[in-house]
């Protein structure tokens, strides 16, 4: 406010027209009145903006760290992208160990700014063979799958955990928030009644998601496969030679009818396994809510994945 | 732990209940309900650990005219899978729940 209205700059405003500098300061006040009663909510995950704007509507100011195409996996916020955020409110983050630098960046907060581990109240999964896992790479074995939002479920639950969090910090707006995300979990309700109807026609031994790396545990979970990811939970290493063969046998055995690479990492890999392993090579994943070039909404990535995945194995 | 649960009647029911193993009171029809009120949302807190399953019992009573007819159960347990559970019932209804945690879960 300040900074816009300088004292010569408001000055040389009235004296041209006192009634129309006043008009402009009334309308001034209440616009920076409005803009500072938003709560203002940082991300470090795209979905998870995707998420606040639908729980916080146009009483929340939603922040960005994580840049479209950005790896959410490699990604650590620096001190230059934290001061850009000093006023927000909150900081989201997925949880579940996927943002190592949690705990450094908690000491590093200006007061009153907290961090929220949006999926720390959503179950967890395994990476562990099993009824889940065909196989799995070894250096993942018994890690937490972080990528929860792969469960619509789960992001139905994880609006209402958000709005609970709004509400903690901003309870005057507790009814709109709460109303904002039952009428989400709405809409996700349906949009798991689509996803289920897609994926209906593929038959029961089809249902492998060979995928680039294990990212997909909550999905097969919710629709009924089994998972077979070539890299462990982030896309650290190129998979090794004997790790390769491993995977290649074990797509020809269970006779996988197709690989997806993901729109972020390397699909040189997938192609080699493809040809070797005659699954075919479908198209690419959404893995981190990140597509090419920006960023997805979470309806629109479980439309995408849903959608690639019915027309390869059906 | 905390729980979410989601009541819903295929049929309006003339009373109904939702409680814990203890007897204790979850959530009870309202009394300012309309026919066409027939899925109810309660939050409520549980003493028990998450490797445990989780008994709740689902009390129900239809008048006379009312069809045989469904109530299904869905609970959201704080970091535990969602699950539901559907009863079928004439009359009333008097139905022990039991949801199971799942092995491969955890907190």
């Amino acid at each position: 406010m300040k900074k816009i209205l300088s004292a010569p700059a408001g000055y040389f405003l009235g004296m041209i027209n006192p009634r129309l500098f006043s008009c402009m300061m009334a309308i001034m006040a209440l616009a920076t009145g409005a803009a500072q009663a938003r709560l203002k909510v940082a991300t470090l995950h795209p979905l998870l903006s995707d998420l606040a704007q639908n729980v916080g509507g146009e009483s929340v100011e939603v922040v960005s760290l994580l840049k479209p195409g950005g790896d959410p996996h490699s990604f650590d916020p620096s001190p230059g992208d934290m001061a850009k955020v000093s006023d927000a409110r909150l900081i989201l983050a997925s949880g579940k160990g996927l943002e190592i630098f949690l705990p450094r960046l908690a000491q590093t907060l200006p007061p009153g700014q907290e961090i929220f581990e949006v999926g720390k109240r959503l179950p967890s999964l395994r990476v562990e063979v099993g009824e889940l896992f065909i196989c799995c790479p070894a250096h993942s074995a018994g890690g937490i799958d972080p990528h929860w939002w792969h469960s619509i479920d789960n992001m139905r639950r994880a609006a209402r955990y958000l709005a609970d969090e709004f509400t903690r910090v901003d309870p005057g707006n507790s009814a709109f928030y709460r109303a904002n995300a039952a009428a989400y979990g709405k809409r996700l309700e349906a949009l798991k009644a689509w996803a289920e109807q897609e994926l209906r026609p593929i038959p029961r031994d089809a249902r492998i998601l060979a995928t680039s790396h294990a990212a997909f545990t909550y999905f097969c979970r919710e629709f009924g496969f089994r998972a077979l990811p070539v890299q462990g939970l982030a896309r650290e290493s190129e998979p090794t030679p004997s790790y390769l063969r491993e995977t290649i046998q074990t797509l020809k055995k269970n006779r996988v009818r197709a690989v997806f690479p993901e729109h972020i990492g390397n699909p040189k890999v997938l192609a080699s396994i493809s040809e070797e392993s005659g699954a075919k090579l479908g198209r690419p994943l959404i893995a981190d809510g990140t597509g090419p070039g920006s960023s997805v909404t979470f309806e629109g990535m479980i439309r995408h994945n849903v959608s690639t995945i019915a027309e390869a194995l059906r | 732990m905390k729980i979410l649960s989601r009541i819903r009647f295929a049929h309006a029911p003339t009373e109904a209940t939702l409680e814990a193993a203890d007897g204790r009171v979850l959530w009870s029809l309202p009394d300012d309900r309309t026919q066409a009120d027939l899925v109810w949302e309660t939050e409520f807190e549980i003493v028990q650990s998450s490797d445990q399953a989780i008994l709740l019992v689902i009390k129900a009573r239809w008048s006379e005219e009312t069809p045989e007819t469904a109530v299904e159960l869905r609970i959201e347990p704080d970091g535990l899978p969602t699950q539901s559970l559907t009863s079928w019932g004439r009359g009333s209804l008097i139905k022990n729940l039991i949801f199971f945690s799942g092995s491969e879960v955890e907190r």
